[in-house]
């Protein structure tokens, strides 16, 4: 049983996450503004905290920065302010995630329990030489195997290859032509197109949002990079 | 403005002009003809030894007899008569001529051919002549007499024969003279009228001051003596001073024509050059140009302007011109003093030569300065971080006022900018707002959606709800990057990065969305690597609305092909594909925001797409460019290349210049 806090100052919007988090999984508080989640974290212990930021009394910035002088719940941002500087803003004042509102029910969803999975199994197995973790992404080059917050994701050999070799140095940029290199271990003679290809089913295979993966980021007129996961 | 008339047509003028010269001709010859009457008496005997012509003729002819045959006969002492003019048989005219004699006691006759005939004219003349032998002057007394009637056939004779032809001719000579002339007068005020009136181009009435028109009054003032004096020349030297008009010493009619006929052609050469002097003369009263474009006006203005010029800048040479009079002054005084002096003189001039470098040396300085002054505040520096105090008055002031402006135009492009940011600011915050209702809708619609047990029409209205309410999301968020990209509110972090790469990148991304759409992408890419210099995120968005448009609006079953061409500063990404909907919208119209083809708004998309590409290319220093031929679509983003040509700051190069 996890204890999720929903705050959003919309009713509405609160009452209908509400219903998608539904679950005998789930045990679901909500709070109106940053104040009252900052009091409900003190007296319960929760999992997860589903914060938007611009909410009357205190904002989800400010409350999340009190939570976080006692607490190191997972935190995802609801925000209506798409822009980039408020999702940097959010992730380097301790948010493990951030959606955007107008919001895809399914991708909370799977954003929750993407949160969830790493904040419970944090440490379920020992990175060793053969298992590299970033993130919620467990690779394991003994098993040729890779988790995605703990459940296997079904991965060709070539996305599988890419993805070890981006895993290896993550926050790299390599090309296309030095990933096909690599991977296919010949010239790619104009064949760098199936770098990109595979590269967007690896990420429709292992990102909540293929549109805004987490992991592997493209690089526009650069290459692709595996995206360096903080300290969780 | 006044229609142009055709009585002023050139044509016309041409006429008018040939009319005036006949009519000169005709009254000048008229009015010979009438002369020589009026000179001769119009016929009869009484009239032609009345007439001056004949008396002048007359004393012409003794005169000449006593310079020449009376001369001889005193110097040689016989008196011979072989002179036509003595022979009583050749000549009308008789002669009695006195010499004095050399006591001056008396004179005595010596030459006498008159026998006491009838007279109609006599004359008396008295002149003294110089004979060599005696070195004496003598006195001689000449009577000539012409006799009446005329018996011998001489000039008098031809002269009274014409004369007595053209009386016949009556007042008919004068009568058309006098009629000629008001002619002529009529035409003068007709030419007078017409002069300078052009048809302009657009059939209007001008006044044109054109080829000789234009060459100043005052000079044409000046040429009219020279003129004068040419027909001086003509009149004495081609029509012996005169002696033509009238022709009355002419001795047959075709002489006496072709004496007045000369004559006739004279007056109408002067009358030719007095009319072009009294039309450009109107022409520049109408034009209003008489003294205005007259040199000596000119001149005039010129100078003054000169003056003007040297009187405004003198608070900025003053002292330069103060200065070196002092030192000329200053050399004067010394050369007075110590004469001319060599080595002095040398050292002088070494000293002054010195100075003036030395002068010239801090003027650069200063110059520098100024203009490194200028740079700073070119680059937005202000001039409180210029030491003014090392300037002069005039280069402070100089520097002070390029402040002043830089500060106008700063505060101006300010108040600007931060209009152009309240705007965004305004689309940017009420799309949140919207946003927020519109995540409950979405929600709810969804919701809805999964509750079991609607009617099939019930099931469409929640697909339709659910639809509008997805494409109001991408609106919104297209809206606020629309306003951010077209107001340039987005930071773009340029650096050099590969448009191949790119290019594969969006092929691999796109290849199988655009399978789905039935549609084939063909790239086409140069063999080697091309770098530009571009924000790839932006960059990213520009060609994710360009081929984003091609998969919404391409013909399916048709190619879309993705290019990239390259030239020496830039590279060129270009798209191609076929509408499905014709195109009967201009490039223009298709790039304004919220215009999409056929002027339809019923697929997806919120119509900002294009518009959003062009203001992020933009934004990035690059081109952006739509054209459609009939169905075919095309779009060229270019952007610069890396390794660009050097092109740095002009006032960067300039500085570095002058250092």
């Amino acid at each position: 049983m996890y204890r999720i806090l929903i705050c959003d100052d919309e009713k509405d919007i609160v009452s209908a996450l509400k219903i998608y988090l539904q679950s005998p999984e789930y045990e679901l508080y909500t709070a109106e503004n940053g104040q009252e989640a900052v009091t409900l974290c003190r007296d319960t212990a929760m999992h997860l905290v589903l914060m938007d930021i611009m909410m009357p009394v205190m904002d989800g910035i400010l409350a999340m920065q009190k939570i976080r002088e006692f607490s190191n719940v997972p935190i995802i941002l609801l925000t209506a302010k798409g822009e980039d500087n408020d999702k940097i803003l959010g992730l380097g004042q301790g948010a493990d995630d951030y959606i955007t509102k107008p919001f895809n029910p399914m991708e909370v969803l799977a954003r929750v329990k993407s949160c969830l999975r790493r904040y419970v199994q944090l440490g379920s197995a020992a990175p060793g030489k053969t298992l590299i973790r970033q993130g919620g992404i467990e690779l394991d080059d003994g098993a040729k195997e890779v988790k995605v917050d703990g459940e296997i994701a079904s991965l060709t050999r070539t996305e599988y290859e890419i993805l070890k070799f981006l895993m290896q140095e993550p926050g790299t940029v390599f090309s296309s032509k030095e990933i096909y290199t690599r991977v296919w271990q010949d010239d790619p003679y104009g064949a760098e197109n199936t770098v990109a290809v595979h590269i967007r089913h690896l990420r429709e295979k292992i990102e909540i949002n293929p549109a805004e993966p987490r992991y592997v980021k493209v690089v526009w007129g650069q290459g692709y990079k595996f995206e360096k996961q903080g300290g969780v | 403005m006044n229609t142009f008339r055709p009585i002023y047509s050139v044509p016309v003028k041409t006429a008018a002009v040939l009319l005036s010269v006949i009519c000169v001709l005709g009254a000048c010859f008229g009015a010979q003809l009438s002369l020589y009457q009026y000179e001769n008496g119009a016929g009869g005997e009484d009239a032609f030894y009345l007439s001056g012509g004949t008396q002048a003729r007359v004393n012409e002819i003794a005169y000449f007899v006593a310079r020449n045959d009376v001369y001889r006969m005193l110097d040689s002492g016989y008196v011979s008569y072989e002179s036509e003019y003595l022979q009583k048989e050749k000549s009308n005219l008789r002669f009695q001529i006195y010499v004095e004699n050399l006591e001056n006691t008396g004179s005595e006759l010596i030459i006498s051919n008159y026998a006491g005939e009838e007279i109609g004219y006599e004359t008396y003349q008295e002149t003294e002549l110089w004979i060599d032998r005696t070195a004496i002057s003598r006195k001689v007394r000449i009577h000539a007499y012409l006799v009446k009637p005329l018996r011998a056939d001489d000039l008098f004779l031809k002269m009274q024969t014409v004369g007595t032809a053209v009386s016949q001719f009556g007042r008919i000579p004068l009568y058309a003279a006098v009629s000629l002339a008001l002619l002529w007068l009529l035409l003068q005020v007709y030419l007078a009228c017409a002069a300078g009136h052009k048809k302009a181009p657009d059939g209007s009435d001008q006044i044109a001051q054109e080829g000789l028109h234009r060459i100043p009054f005052d000079v044409l003032i000046l040429l009219a003596p020279f003129l004068a004096n040419l027909f001086y020349l003509i009149w004495k030297e081609g029509l012996d001073g005169g002696s033509f008009l009238g022709g009355f010493a002419s001795y047959s009619l075709h002489e006496l024509y072709l004496e007045i006929g000369l004559v006739s052609c004279f007056a109408a050469l002067i009358y030719l050059t007095l009319l072009f002097y009294g039309m450009t003369f109107a022409v520049r009263v109408k034009k209003g140009t008489l003294f205005s474009k007259m040199l000596l006006v000119r001149l005039f203005g010129w100078a003054k302007n000169g003056m003007r010029k040297m009187v405004d800048a003198l608070p900025f040479m003053w002292k330069r011109i103060l200065l070196y009079t002092g030192v000329l002054l200053l050399m004067l005084l010394l050369l007075a003093e110590f004469g001319f002096d060599r080595m002095f003189i040398a050292v002088l001039f070494l000293l002054l030569w010195a100075a003036a470098i030395l002068m010239q040396v801090r003027e650069a300085y200063v110059r520098k300065h100024r203009q490194e002054a200028v740079g700073r505040l070119a680059q937005g520096d202000l001039v409180t971080s210029i030491d003014i105090q090392t300037y002069s008055k005039e280069d402070r002031q100089e520097i002070e006022n390029l402040s002043r402006i830089h500060d106008t135009v700063s505060k101006a492009v300010e108040r600007q900018l931060s209009s152009e940011r309240m705007k965004t600011e305004l689309i940017t915050n009420v799309s949140h707002d919207i946003k927020t209702p519109l995540t409950s809708i979405i929600n709810y619609v969804d919701l809805l959606q999964k509750e079991g047990g609607y009617t099939e029409t019930q099931k469409e209205y929640l697909e339709i709800l659910n639809k509008q309410a997805t494409r109001l999301k991408k609106l919104t968020i297209d809206l606020i990057e629309a306003s951010k990209a077209a107001t340039g509110n987005i930071a773009a972090q340029i650096v050099p990065l590969s448009l191949t790469e790119m290019i594969r990148q969006f092929m691999g991304e796109y290849a199988e969305r655009f399978s789905k759409a039935q549609l084939e992408l063909v790239q086409n890419l140069p063999d080697e690597e091309i770098t530009v210099l571009a924000d790839g995120r932006l960059l990213s968005r520009v060609l994710d609305n360009l081929l984003g448009n091609a998969l919404k609006y391409a013909q399916p079953g048709t190619r879309v092909y993705l290019d990239l061409s390259f030239g020496d500063t830039y590279a060129t990404i270009g798209l191609k594909n076929i509408s499905r909907d014709p195109l009967n919208i201009s490039e223009d119209e298709l790039m304004e925001r919220f215009v999409r083809g056929e002027r339809s708004r019923h697929t997806e998309g919120s119509g900002l797409g294009l518009g959003i590409a062009k203001s992020l290319t933009e934004l990035m220093g690059g081109l952006f460019k739509i054209s459609i031929d009939t169905d075919l679509f095309k779009a060229y983003v270019s952007l610069r290349k890396t390794e660009p040509k050097a092109e740095s700051d002009p006032v960067e190069a300039n500085l570095k210049d002058n250092t």
